[in-house]
């Protein structure tokens, strides 16, 4: 170490927790998910047991693949990069263990209260309200420990990966917290705030940005780091990773809507996220292509390297998954592929393919580098990618046939408008051998995940942790400082802002405001080339040092992602919901409905089952007239669904006699032949909770919901009055069964579904 | 196939301010990207590969 210098060891036993988390989560969750596959084609893999049922199952898969997996395969890809990038250690020991030991706790809490059906009913946003607090707590501490570690860096730039970790921490702390706003009503329920469409919106703003900024920023930074270390090249086109980054932040948020089409959501909002989306592919295969040339000369690495192997297919994969992606949002595409096995083929193309190939690369870099030996086993590395490889083909392939067979099956009516498949377990018939052939390629993955992880051990028994280190200058050469002002002060900035304001003046306002616009804009441009003609580089360095700049650069990246949150939900949350309904109004639940409906979501019904049925003859036909924008307003959550492993349940109440239900909810095969649904014997066994129904109305008053007034006495004598009716009508068909069963309740829920109220056209607005 | 009400047809503005605010800033971003020296890029483009 030269006498100017002084050695600094960077934090790599975070990184190794980490990775072996991820790793240890990976195979837990891929191995549920594999269960549950099997369960959608063996139903008495349910076992009749409430917390090893699908409906509960299926929302710890999925939480585990996207917060145990791949969130600690990021924290350790975010900790090992940032440090080596900037150039300084961790900012913070006990910040850093108790980021990993506080999300590591998170997930063990979400394993055990998901399987026991404590649920916020919304999709990978199922966790309860005090995990939901840790989880954003714990967030915090992540972004503090990575903001002090980039203030106390010896890099004066910033690396475009560091600038994908930036959108990821400060999007993901937005998005999280306004999806999960909710008002408690106990310790371990809560109701979300908004509620029918404006819950869809805000849910799927979420839903489809967890993709876009925990699933795709974060990795394509480990990207822009991990691939040109392992082919030693720089990154093919800076510039592209430039125009990539920015693109991609500002459009991904406006596309959430695309998982709404066709719904009861307004039209202007449909076509924002189909034309946004459609737009993503620009910069999506931008990044692809980026990646995949930074190989350029090194291809031949790859028939020895099973990094650069997996890096190489995870990479295509983004590509294949962000070229479907758009794909299945054009309308007419999704009116097909929507509530199918399609989008679950596209989204497993994505978490496999993507996330699970790229965090495989960068275990397998990180492993020999971590413990400072060599892999165990590179045969076993090969094996692993080629058993991945054929698994999520056959796992892609055999989604993608069923979504579309199902799909045509379901669509297909003829001339009249007969349907050819009136039966739906006819079309769910027609797939199971498709699914269980998912179950061959999910299988196929999880025991290639779970090489990597024998593969990795054995790497670690052969060596000993060491940590890195660098040789810093005693003098920290650090940034200029820029300072809000000095970024939003800029004439590049304000120039920017300028045309963007008389741009949309222009647009927008027919009279004299119009033409002011468009003089304006005229005499702006012309300024600002005349002015950086005369000043040079000023531009260039005001960009040049916001990237030197952390907390500027982080405040435009929030403004970038939080321009299309705003313009798509502020309208929508804004509007007077009791007469933007269209011509129907949802009926108030009584208590005992509302006791039904929770158990609906603690079973996690609509993980199979949608209530949304779309403007189609065949949906029509099928389930009954489309649904109204009024018939869920009052649901918090909203239930509108993604997926119909089922049939649609929006207009079922009173299709059926309550003892159909009861026989159905006991065994699911005693009415519908060969479904594959579990049976709910325990619903016949449980008592309703009774108790909690007025703290429970009462959160709704306070949401808005129009609950008559009542003591607590009262909401529950109602609901016990409700509850005898039903049990005499199912006493009537040989049934004896206690009132206070949960099955009354739920049938009280299901038979109130689809019941509203005509709503007076002259009070609907805008109703033409 | 059965059409839905327009309710609020003011509310059309948002995806039209939206393209130009993103084309705005899409102008904006590849400009600056094309206008960087190739100098700066090369720098940048190599930081992964001088950490060790």
């Amino acid at each position: 170490m030269s006498e100017n210098k002084r050695l600094i060891e960077y934090d790599d036993h975070t990184v190794r927790m980490f990775m072996l988390a991820s790793i240890v989560w990976g195979i837990v969750g891929m191995l549920v998910g594999v269960i549950i596959a099997a369960q959608l084609n063996f139903h008495f893999l349910n076992f009749n047991t409430e917390w090893l049922t699908f409906g509960r199952l299926r929302p710890l898969h999925t939480n585990a693949a996207i917060f145990a997996f791949v969130g600690n395969m990021m924290f350790a890809g975010v900790y090992h990069s940032t440090q080596r990038l900037v150039k300084a250690r961790l900012a913070s020991d006990f910040l850093s263990k108790l980021h990993f030991w506080g999300w590591q706790a998170i997930i063990v809490s979400a394993a055990i209260t998901l399987p026991l059906g404590f649920s916020r009913g919304k999709e990978y946003a199922e966790l309860i309200w005090p995990i939901n607090i840790a989880v954003a707590l714990i967030w915090v501490v992540f972004a503090i420990n990575f903001f002090w570690t980039l203030g106390r860096r010896q890099e004066k730039s910033l690396y475009v990966a560091i600038w994908f970790y930036i959108a990821t921490i400060v999007t993901v702390a937005m998005l999280y917290i306004v999806n999960h706003l909710s008002i408690p009503t106990g310790l371990l329920h809560s109701y979300p705030i908004f509620g029918g469409v404006q819950d869809a919106l805000v849910q799927w703003w979420y839903g489809h940005n967890a993709v876009a900024f925990f699933l795709t920023t974060p990795i394509l930074g480990i990207m822009y780091y991990y691939l040109p270390k392992a082919a030693d090249r720089p990154v093919y086109s800076y510039r592209l990773s430039v125009v990539h980054f920015w693109s991609l932040v500002f459009i991904y948020i406006w596309a959430g809507p695309h998982h709404l089409l066709y719904t009861a959501l307004p039209n202007w909002l449909q076509s924002l996220g189909m034309i946004f989306s459609l737009m993503l592919w620009a910069p999506s295969w931008g990044g692809m292509l980026n990646g995949l040339l930074t190989l350029r000369g090194a291809w031949d690495k790859l028939r020895t390297d099973p990094v650069l192997k997996f890096f190489a297919a995870g990479v295509t994969f983004y590509g294949m998954a962000t070229f479907e992606g758009p794909l299945l949002s054009i309308k007419s595409v999704n009116g097909l592929a929507h509530y199918t096995d399609w989008v679950i083929g596209h989204v497993h193309a994505g978490t496999l393919g993507w996330n699970g190939f790229m965090a495989a690369g960068m275990f397998y870099f990180l492993a020999p580098r971590m413990w400072k030996t060599k892999l165990y086993s590179v045969a076993m590395a090969n094996m692993h990618f080629w058993l991945g490889t054929v698994g999520i083909l056959l796992y892609v392939a055999s989604m993608w046939v069923s979504g579309i067979t199902q799909g045509l099956m379901l669509n297909n009516v003829d001339g009249e408008g007969i349907l050819a498949y009136p039966n739906f377990l006819e079309t769910l018939q027609s797939i199971r051998p498709l699914m269980a052939t998912r179950i061959v390629g999910g299988g196929l993955y999880l025991i290639g995940f779970i090489m990597m992880g024998y593969n990795i051990w054995k790497t670690i028994q052969s060596g000993e942790a060491v940590n890195g280190a660098f040789e810093a200058p005693e003098e920290d050469e650090k940034g200029k400082d820029l300072g809000l002002g000095g970024t939003l002060g800029r004439p590049a900035f304000l120039y920017s802002a300028a045309i963007v304001a008389f741009s949309c003046l222009w647009l927008f306002d027919d009279g004299i405001g119009g033409m002011i616009g468009m003089i304006a804009l005229v005499g702006v441009c012309l300024l600002a080339i005349v002015h950086f003609q005369k000043s040079g580089q000023e531009f260039a360095d005001w960009y040049d040092r916001l990237i030197q700049n952390s907390m500027p650069f982080t405040i435009l990246v929030i403004l970038a992602a939080a321009v299309g949150g705003i313009a798509q939900i502020v309208p929508l949350v804004t509007v007077d919901r009791d007469t933007v309904v269209e011509d129907r109004m949802q009926r108030v639940y009584t208590p005992l409905e509302l006791a039904g409906r929770d158990l609906y979501i603690k079973e996690g019904c609509y993980n199979c089952h949608s209530q949304m049925i779309r403007p189609f003859v065949a949906e029509v036909k099928r389930y009954g007239d489309y649904s109204r924008l009024g018939e869920s307003v009052y649901d918090h959550p909203y239930q509108w669904g993604s997926r119909r492993t089922g049939p649609d349940l929006a207009r079922l109440g009173g299709k059926y006699p309550n003892i159909w239900h009861y026989k159905h909810m006991e065994d699911p095969r005693s009415t519908s032949v060969d479904s594959n649904m579990p049976n709910y014997p325990w619903m016949l066994e449980n008592e309703t909770d009774y108790d909690s129904l007025p703290s429970k109305i009462a959160v709704q008053k306070t949401l808005g919901v129009p609950f008559p007034d009542a003591t607590p006495d009262e909401i529950v004598a109602q609901a016990k009055a409700q509850a005898e009716t039903i049990a005499a009508d199912l006493r009537q068909n040989q049934v004896q069964v206690s009132a206070d069963k949960e099955i009354i309740a739920m049938i009280a829920y299901l038979q109130q579904l689809g019941k509203s109220d005509d709503f007076p056209a002259q009070l609907a607005k805008g109703d033409n | 196939m059965y059409s839905r009400v327009e309710y609020s047809e003011w509310l059309t503005l948002f995806p039209k301010i939206g393209f130009v605010l993103f084309f705005g800033a899409f102008a904006i971003i590849v400009w600056r990207a094309l206008r960087t020296p190739k100098s700066k890029l090369s720098k940048a483009s190599r930081m992964p590969l001088s950490d060790d």
